[in-house]
């Protein structure tokens, strides 16, 4: 039928006007003419489509091309072309008659730039035509020149509910605030740096006729008076012979080209490099990705404070940066099993490597780190780190920690959905939490899911649940920055929620509220949690928190690893909080001794394997300072491997003040290999600690 | 605060320098880069007192990213050799009463194979906190150098499916190749070292 038709078309279109060609049409089908040609609709000419090209901007005196093209929905139709001048100083078109002409630009006065107007009409032969038009600007070559754009990024969201990433739904993203420079394409020297503005826009102005290319280093530096800040993203695992601070940064390059005589547009896009089921190219989209949610990060803080001064940051994006660890973190072979930050450092260790797990994209993991980065430079962080999972009973310092750089992801990226990618081809879901409802049955002081949620809820302006109101991010910045940082208790949702009500009166109801959803006890809260009744289900050994001492007195008092599955020894109820003002300065007496019934439940002493005894362990805090110093030996007092005891005098004095001691038995995170003695889950201690007469 | 870790990260990798010379197998686990990661994973016969870094210190490296509350922990049973299956113990724990489904996945098929009896996916039952559930899995190293068999083990939570994941490092032979390099390395003019990637221009 197809072919009928078109057959029929040709043969009519000779009329050239629509009109009679529809007429014609109708008056053959009516009369039942072309045996099988459906009585359908006549045939009709469709208009070709034309254009005549973008607007230029040349130099006199030279060739400029007329790059014009046109198309038509009629398959068959043969185009013809045909370019005329229609403004300007007249000029001699070469190849007239063809979709690409091209002209001699004429001489112009200086300063005196002339427009020529072009024509481009396209003819399909069947009477159907179209034109478009095109603006030359002529002028005289310039000594010095123009170049300016957009630098941006492809990034790769998730798929819905975090079920890997869509490369299907890449968006183009701005390179905020990174340095752009422009580089002598033959000697390799910088000729000027410039930073992208916050939409990627970059401007140069060089000298004319130059061999040059663009490059976007992957950092962001303002130096200078606050705010300021330098973060850069390299390769940890290439030229390992240097420091870390000098193993190589990403850079972006575009192609060398001639700076010409005139203003030039040129947009660079660093690309992800994937080709529908692998990456087959380089990734070039990945550092910017990481540098840009580091900006958001910082972004979000300057709200807060216009004055931050950022300390240097690197990040360590690598392909080769795995899940593998097989002997802890190996940074130079990127052997490095997880995304984390290193505080001696001032580092992000990020995983790239495709088809196991990487983070480039997973925003919400880079910035949760970033917290951490935040969280020791900026406030005050008793988070005492270690092996753990979500929804695990966690000590009271990491779940805050950890909560808190999780809500901060949510807040500094405004979007509560925590997602993280792994897999092959970045296919599947690792974690996701949705940082502002997510409920666990659990909640608690001592949940991370609950310490997210919360500090989120006091963020968000979202109602749902008890949050019915909204803090914003002033507040709780100004209680993390200023008298969180030197509370003599250990940095918790206890801290925060305290001095957050007693700065905030008028938001009391709201944050008795949101702790009274997540199992937190808000009546007469303090930093101690004094109040607090939360017992995770009636457990041993969780509750008081603290535990007041008096000095010269002996008490009892276990650590318990009920809930430490992998034996990271970081679980509730195994680290023990003490408290006790120390009136008068002096040297003190630790004398802590595992009790006799604990002794009793002992395995037999090996006497090649130290696992089968206690080892107690304590560190003596004021205002979030370890106050143990070292002993002759240069090992912490306190942190002995004595069996079944731990006692030493103080080598300092102790001033006179509020003191938290952080107890713990030491065998809880010492035993995490396969098959170790028959240590018992539950370890109990005499303690006595004395002032040196 | 810094020089407690110092001193017990100096005493840790003496300690493990001697551990891997005793040890005859392969063994890791996912434990992260935080205090406590330094801790050696296998037993070994002499007495053992690995610190770890004081709290103080630990806060300033991050546990890691949130992560599943699923342990992954392995060994790798005799030497890699060419051909001839290699057989691996994978040990997993949860913190959670709940199965655990472990995937095994092969991502360079040039470099490992599973055995035709080898299962890609298997549930394994916690037998309880805190306690590991073991399973053997085989594959055949078609080459030198460093190979991985990639695990994930997913559980179902209050949260949904999380997963933990982890690569495990195969050494064949004494092959180790130079890592990739996302680009191309180059000096900057200043000597600087840097990895040129190709931008898209309009």
């Amino acid at each position: 039928m197809g072919s009928i038709y078109q057959h029929s078309r040709r043969k009519t279109v000779g009329i050239g006007i629509h009109l009679l060609l529809l007429t014609g049409a109708v008056a053959l089908s009516a009369c039942g003419g072309g045996g099988g040609t459906p009585a359908s609709s006549p045939p009709v000419n469709r208009m070709p489509t034309v254009s005549a090209g973008a607007d230029q901007s040349v130099a006199e005196m030279t060739v400029v091309n007329l790059n014009g093209s046109g198309s038509d929905p009629d398959a068959g139709d043969t185009l013809t072309f045909a370019w005329t001048q229609t403004a300007g100083q007249s000029v001699t078109i070469n190849n007239a008659n063809t979709a690409n002409a091209d002209f001699m630009a004429p001489d112009v006065a200086a300063g005196a730039p002339e427009v020529l107007t072009f024509q481009l009409s396209v003819s399909d032969g069947n009477g159907g035509n179209a034109t478009d038009t095109t603006d030359v600007t002529v002028q005289e070559p310039q000594a010095m020149v123009t170049i300016s754009g957009k630098v941006q990024y492809e990034f790769v969201p998730p798929n819905a509910n975090c079920f890997g990433l869509n490369y299907s739904g890449i968006v183009v993203r701005p390179i905020r605030q990174a340095t752009v420079q422009i580089v002598d394409g033959d000697t390799g020297g910088v000729i000027d740096t410039t930073v992208s503005s916050d939409a990627g826009d970059y401007s140069f102005t060089v000298a004319a006729n130059t061999n040059v290319f663009l490059r976007v280093r992957a950092e962001l530096i303002r130096g200078g008076a606050n705010p300021s800040w330098n973060v850069e993203v390299r390769d940890n695992t290439a030229n390992t012979g240097s420091p870390l601070s000098q193993r190589p940064l990403y850079v972006l390059d575009g192609a060398a080209f001639d700076s010409g005589g005139l203003p030039m547009t040129r947009d660079l896009t660093a690309t992800t490099g994937w080709s529908g089921a692998s990456y087959t190219g380089v990734r070039a989209a990945a550092p910017f990705s990481v540098l840009d949610t580091i900006y958001s990060m910082m972004s979000v803080i300057l709200t807060e404070d216009s004055q931050a001064n950022f300390q240097p940051l690197d990040a360590f994006w690598s392909v080769n940066n795995t899940t593998a660890t097989p002997n802890g973190p190996d940074i130079d072979s990127g052997e490095i099993g997880t995304t984390f930050y290193r505080g001696d450092i001032d580092s992000l260790f990020l995983l790239g490597m495709e088809n196991d797990d990487t983070e480039e994209f997973d925003d919400h993991v880079v910035a949760h780190e970033w917290g951490h980065y935040f969280e020791d430079n900026f406030l005050r962080s008793d988070n005492i780190g270690g092996s753990h999972g979500l929804l695990q009973a966690l000590d009271m310092r990491l779940a805050f920690g950890e909560g808190f750089a999780t809500a901060m992801s949510g807040i500094g990226l405004d979007d509560p959905i925590y997602c993280d990618t792994s897999g092959a081809g970045q296919g599947n879901r690792r974690v996701d939490i949705d940082i502002e409802n997510d409920s666990v049955v659990a909640e608690g002081w001592y949940n991370e899911i609950s310490v997210l949620n919360l500090i989120y809820d006091l963020w968000d302006t979202n109602n749902d649940g008890a949050d019915t109101g909204s803090l914003g991010l002033g507040p709780i910045y100004d209680v993390l920055t200023g008298i969180q940082a030197v509370t003599p208790a250990f940095t918790s949702i206890f801290s925060l929620a305290t001095e957050l009500k007693a700065q905030n009166p008028g938001q009391a109801a709201l944050i008795d509220g949101i702790l009274t959803e997540h199992s937190i006890t808000s009546a007469d809260i303090d930093i101690y949690g004094s109040t607090e009744a939360n017992n995770h289900g009636g457990a041993a050994d969780v509750l008081p928190i603290y535990k007041d001492v008096q000095s010269g007195t002996t008490f009892n008092i276990c650590s318990n690893s009920q809930f430490d599955s992998g034996r990271a020894g970081n679980k509730l109820s195994e680290h023990r909080y003490l408290r006790m003002n120390i009136p008068v300065a002096s040297r003190y007496t630790f004398d802590i001794r595992t009790d006799a019934a604990t002794l009793l439940l002992l395995p037999p002493d090996d006497p090649t394997d130290d696992r089968d005894q206690s080892d107690p362990d304590i560190l003596i805090y004021r205002i979030g300072q370890i106050q143990n110093v070292f002993d002759a030996d240069g090992f912490p007092q306190g942190l002995s491997g004595e069996a079944n005891q731990e006692v030493f005098t103080t080598l300092n004095t102790l001033a006179a003040g509020d003191y938290v001691f952080d107890f713990n038995e030491f065998r809880y995170e010492d035993e995490q290999s396969p098959d170790p003695p028959d240590f018992p889950a539950r370890a109990c201690f005499d303690i006595t600690i004395t002032p040196v007469p | 605060m810094i020089s407690i870790y110092q001193i017990t990260s100096v005493r840790f990798f003496a300690l493990l320098l001697a551990v891997s010379a005793m040890t005859a197998c392969q063994s890791g686990s996912d434990e992260v880069a935080g205090a406590g990661s330094d801790s050696p994973n296998s037993k070994t016969a002499t007495a053992v007192h690995s610190k770890p870094a004081a709290p103080a210190d630990a806060a300033r490296t991050s546990p890691g990213k949130p992560s599943a509350p699923i342990n992954i922990d392995y060994e790798i049973m005799g030497t890699p050799v060419i051909g001839v299956p290699l057989s691996i113990n994978v040990r997993v724990s949860s913190a959670l009463d709940q199965p655990v489904t472990v995937n095994y996945r092969i991502n360079d098929t040039t470099s490992l194979m599973f055995t035709d009896a080898q299962s890609e996916r298997v549930s394994l039952v916690p037998v309880g906190d805190e306690t590991f559930s073991a399973e053997q899995v085989t594959v055949i190293p078609q080459r030198e150098g460093r190979l991985f068999l990639n695990v994930s083990a997913e559980i179902e939570t209050e949260l949904g499916m999380m997963a933990k994941v982890m690569a495990i490092p195969i050494q064949v032979g004494s092959f180790r190749p130079t890592p990739q390099v996302n680009g191309e390395l180059i000096t900057g003019d200043d000597g600087e070292a840097l990895i040129s990637m190709p931008a898209k221009e309009e």
